[in-house]
């Protein structure tokens, strides 16, 4: 079974997410705050993370760099899922060294589809 | 000879009566004896014949004799015996005539040649014949002025002769010789025929007369006229010497004349030559005169052009004056427009005298009436303006003169003069002085003016230089008080403005006192700052005037003078400066004329600042505004989009049947749910997209598109409202639409947009036509609905932000207004365009255009900055 690691701010969107994902097969973690979503992606070391950009303290971007910073998280596919949908963000959180960029309100397709994507690519490069 | 001839019958006679006497005594006393007879009788008869007959006889005969040699003094004598014979005259006269003719003839020629006058010269001729020719009597007749002929000299004529004697008309003597130019002569009148006046010729025994005329220039002007009681005397060598006088007595008297002619000539001469040169004396020392003058004035001018400062003129001008006229004090007063009144220069500087309640004054009579005035002696009491002048310099003489260049300028005035006192002549030079040096003063005045303009434009240079970068208000003030500061003689200054509300003045100006509550001034308050301010005229205030929101300052500074200077806009009162000196009466005509053109300036530089200042504040304001707004929109839309999230997913795993089967109803309804999500989304993504353009931070993702399949999808997601509507939808797309580099959900936006207001705007049962057409290098699209329309003077604002046709017609609040407006951008910046084809009632057809292929392909990864 896949790992996620959904990490964001909202709650309904954490509940959404779970329900959703938990629904297509996925084992999913969740967590609101950033600090907290590095140490859970250290410790799980999931297939994909889920980010969201807008968080207090540390927000997505800041997340998404630490990530790429550690060794055990070099790797991960991250996706961001962000109410902030402008090309300047999007940029951002691609130049974080993002895999992918979802904009909120998501269709959920569109967000299964994405994961699949990214884990058979992962797959296929290892 | 008988003796009978040569003695005459006189002494004939008396011999006769000697004998008969001595018979008649010798027979008386032949009867007395005694010594009588022997003794006393032939004594007596000696004695009477001695005297009686021998003295003469013999005397007669000595003179005789005497004159035979030539000695005829004693022929008188014979004259006064009355005895002398007609031969023994004749020949005497012969005798003395032939002999003393020439010495007649030279003394003659002598006398006419000497400058006597005529009645003298004939007079003498006169003389002459008379005595020589021992002749009774001798005239000379003359025409006078009327034209008669009179007697003018004699000899031996009575009285009454002269008196009765004139020429009459009828045929006579004398009338002969004037009418016939010739010699008269009548040798024997006894045998002539004379007339009545003639007689009295007889009476005294002339018997010959000769009348000789006096010819000058062909004309009988008198008559040479001699008498003889000798008859035949007047024999030819007579004549002739008588002729020969009355020749010479013409040649004298035609020689006097024209002496008398040449003298009068002379004298007309010597008096025209008088007269020139005295003219010319008096036109040299005119003439003379004349070049002192101008090589003074010249001095003078000369000195003085050399100067350009009025002073330094004055000055110079002064000094040579001085010099030249001998006085010892002169002055220049010239009138200033500004303070209206009369300014010293020269030895008269600092004296001062306002025109207005000086009119008795004798230097403004003089002023204003362009008259001079002398005086010699000053009475100090009755000259009250001059009081000064006196006090310190005791005026004892004046010469005032105005000095005129078109209109009065001012006055020129000496006083004093050191030796002697004024006098016409002083006046003269001194006025020619005055109209030569008003010329010199205009010049002058306008190079003074010159100099002050650039002046003026330097200080305002130097203020306007600072404007170059952004002009703060303080800033500003600082540069402008530096510079007007110095250039108005003052030490301080002071500047306060007029707030919004028009009731106070806030002192700006210097910066300790800037915005002082203490130091603000009222409008209605009585501060003298105030009053001047609202009268709006420059003035110059001593502290004494001076009572206001300055007095600690006056203290703290030492300041004795102000200078205040209203700031007026086009009218409108915006502040005042005050100028602050610590000299007195430090404001001259200049300062005060300098401050008004630089007042004029510096109003409306301080208000541009100002109004820059406010601006700048406006602008910054706005843009935090719309910071915050944009902020603001971007945050609710962030807020707004997250629960969507949750929203829209849970709807969709519910309507997915995840949570469990779901009825037909619960599917409708969800459904219903999931196109509001949709649409809510779209609403908050028009309030983003708006935020971002306005930030412009709208860019495209350019990818390969293909219009027909956008169009498709659009309808798809619009499909329930049409059916809803039961609109019908004809969709013509061309066969061959190829695919083109375009931001596919842009313009899947702008179809949405078009299509749903299409779906808004008309009315059930409507039709909906949507066609994409391939246009060469371009594909048009166009959505054509057959609502409501759109009137023609909407047409321009219908692409604009928060545009909303009159919402009436509107069933339901729907759209922001912005849907069009974003379309828009949209097409633009793809490099496209659009437009609206409408009429009211017709509905509309909305069409653009997208270029196959884009200008710029760089513009595909920029941001592009629209700027809302």
């Amino acid at each position: 079974m896949y790992k996620i690691l959904a990490v964001d701010d909202d709650t309904t969107t954490l509940g959404l997410l779970e329900f959703l994902l938990t629904k297509h097969g996925y084992e999913i973690t969740t967590c609101n705050n950033g600090q907290e979503g590095v140490k859970k992606a250290q410790q799980i070391k999931p297939e994909v993370i889920i980010l969201d950009v807008m968080m207090p303290e540390m927000d997505g971007i800041d997340v998404c760099k630490k990530l790429r910073s550690l060794p055990e998280t070099i790797n991960i596919p991250i996706l961001f899922l962000s109410a902030l949908g402008q090309d300047v963000e999007v940029m951002r959180g691609l130049m974080a060294g993002s895999d992918g960029y979802i904009v909120k309100p998501f269709e959920p397709d569109d967000l299964l589809n994405q994961i699949a994507k990214l884990i058979e690519r992962k797959k296929d490069s290892k | 000879m008988k003796i009978k001839n040569i003695f005459g019958i006189k002494l004939s006679l008396r011999i006769l009566l000697f004998i008969l006497a001595v018979i008649s005594g010798y027979i008386l006393i032949k009867d007395f004896r005694g010594i009588l007879f022997t003794v006393l009788y032939p004594a007596a008869v000696i004695v009477l014949g001695y005297f009686f007959v021998f003295k003469p006889l013999f005397s007669t005969e000595k003179i005789l004799e005497s004159a035979l040699d030539g000695d005829y003094s004693q022929i008188k004598k014979l004259r006064s015996f009355g005895e002398t014979g007609d031969s023994i005259n004749s020949l005497l006269s012969h005798l003395m005539i032939s002999r003393e003719s020439l010495s007649i003839l030279s003394v003659a020629s002598r006398v006419i040649t000497s400058h006597i006058e005529i009645v003298d010269i004939m007079n003498m001729l006169l003389d002459l014949v008379y005595d020589k020719m021992l002749l009774p009597s001798a005239f000379i007749t003359l025409q006078d002025s009327d034209g008669i002929i009179k007697i003018k000299v004699s000899r031996g004529l009575s009285d009454e002769f002269i008196r009765n004697f004139h020429f009459n008309e009828d045929e006579n003597f004398y009338s002969r010789s004037l009418l016939t130019k010739e010699i008269v002569i009548i040798n024997n009148s006894a045998k002539e025929k004379l007339s009545s006046s003639e007689e009295i010729f007889k009476q005294e025994g002339i018997v010959s007369f000769v009348q000789v005329p006096i010819i000058v220039n062909d004309k009988v002007i008198g008559t040479f006229n001699a008498n003889s009681r000798i008859k035949g005397f007047f024999d030819t060598n007579v004549v002739k010497t008588i002729a020969t006088l009355a020749d010479y007595l013409a040649i004298a008297m035609e020689n006097h004349r024209m002496y008398q002619d040449m003298q009068e000539f002379n004298k007309r001469l010597e008096l025209e030559v008088e007269s020139t040169t005295e003219e010319l004396t008096n036109t040299n020392l005119r003439l003379i005169a004349k070049v002192k003058e101008m090589k003074a004035l010249n001095d003078i001018i000369f000195s003085a052009s050399s100067k350009v400062e009025m002073d330094d003129m004055f000055s110079a001008i002064i000094e040579k004056i001085k010099i030249i006229t001998n006085v010892s004090i002169a002055g220049f007063m010239i009138y200033s427009e500004h303070s209206d009144s009369l300014n010293g220069y020269g030895d008269l500087k600092g004296f001062k005298l306002n025109l207005s309640g000086n009119e008795n004054s004798i230097l403004i009579k003089s002023f204003k009436n362009i008259t001079s005035f002398i005086s010699n002696e000053l009475f100090m009491e009755s000259y009250s303006d001059l009081q000064d002048l006196y006090n310190n310099r005791r005026i004892t003489s004046l010469a005032v003169l105005p000095i005129v260049e078109k209109k009065s300028v001012g006055l020129f005035i000496v006083c004093n003069k050191v030796i002697g006192k004024f006098s016409q002549e002083d006046l003269r030079f001194l006025s020619v002085v005055a109209s030569q040096i008003s010329e010199l003063i205009t010049r002058v005045k306008l190079y003074e003016q010159l100099n002050h303009r650039i002046n003026d434009l330097l200080v305002l240079r130097d203020i306007s230089n600072t404007i170059k970068t952004e002009p703060e208000l303080g800033e500003i003030l600082e540069v402008i008080s530096e510079k007007t500061i110095r250039s108005l003689e003052s030490d301080y200054a002071v500047c306060w403005l007029l707030n919004k509300t028009g009731e106070k003045l806030i002192p700006k100006f210097p910066p300790e006192y800037v915005n002082k509550e203490s130091m603000e001034l009222d409008v209605k308050s009585d501060s003298s700052i105030v009053k001047i301010f609202l009268e709006g005229k420059i003035k110059s205030l001593t502290n004494i005037e001076f009572k206001d929101a300055l007095d600690n300052i006056h203290d703290k500074y030492e300041i004795k003078s102000n200078l205040i200077v209203p700031l007026q806009v086009e009218g409108k009162k915006i502040g005042v400066f005050c100028f602050c000196s610590r000299r007195q009466n430090v404001f001259s005509e200049e300062i005060i004329r300098l401050a008004e053109s630089v007042a004029g300036q510096v109003a409306v530089i301080v208000e541009n600042a100002r109004i820059h200042n406010q601006l700048k504040e406006i602008n910054l304001e706005l843009e935090k505004l719309n910071k915050i707004k944009n902020d603001f929109v971007s945050m609710v839309s962030h807020e707004m989009r997250t629960p969507l999230t949750a929203i829209k997913g849970f709807v969709h795993v519910v309507l997915n049947e995840d949570a469990g089967k779901l009825n037909d109803n619960q599917k409708k309804f969800l459904g219903i749910v999931k196109q509001s999500i949709n649409h809510l989304n779209m609403l908050i993504s028009d309030f983003l997209d708006l935020s971002k353009i306005e930030r412009g931070l709208i860019a495209l993702k350019l990818e390969k598109g293909n219009i027909s399949d956008i169009v498709k999808k659009s309808i798809m997601s619009n499909i329930n409202q049409i059916k809803e509507k039961e609109i019908e939808l004809k969709v013509d797309i061309d066969d061959d639409i190829a695919d083109i580099e375009i931001d596919n959900s842009r313009i899947l936006q702008v179809f949405n947009n078009l299509i749903s207001n299409a779906i808004k705007f008309t009315a059930k049962e409507g039709i909906i036509t949507i066609t994409v057409k391939d246009k060469g290098d371009y594909i048009v699209s166009s959505v054509s609905d057959t609502g409501i329309g759109i009137p023609n003077n909407e047409y321009n604002r219908i692409f604009e932000k928060f545009y909303q046709v009159d919402s009436s017609y509107t069933r339901s609040a729907t759209g922001t207004g912005l849907g069009l407006f974003i379309s828009k951008t949209i097409v633009e910046l793809h490099g496209g365009n659009i437009w609206l084809e409408s009429a009211v009632g017709q509905g509309s057809n909305f069409s653009f255009l997208l270029p196959k292929i884009r200008k710029s392909a760089r513009r595909e990864k920029s941001v592009q900055n629209i700027g809302g």
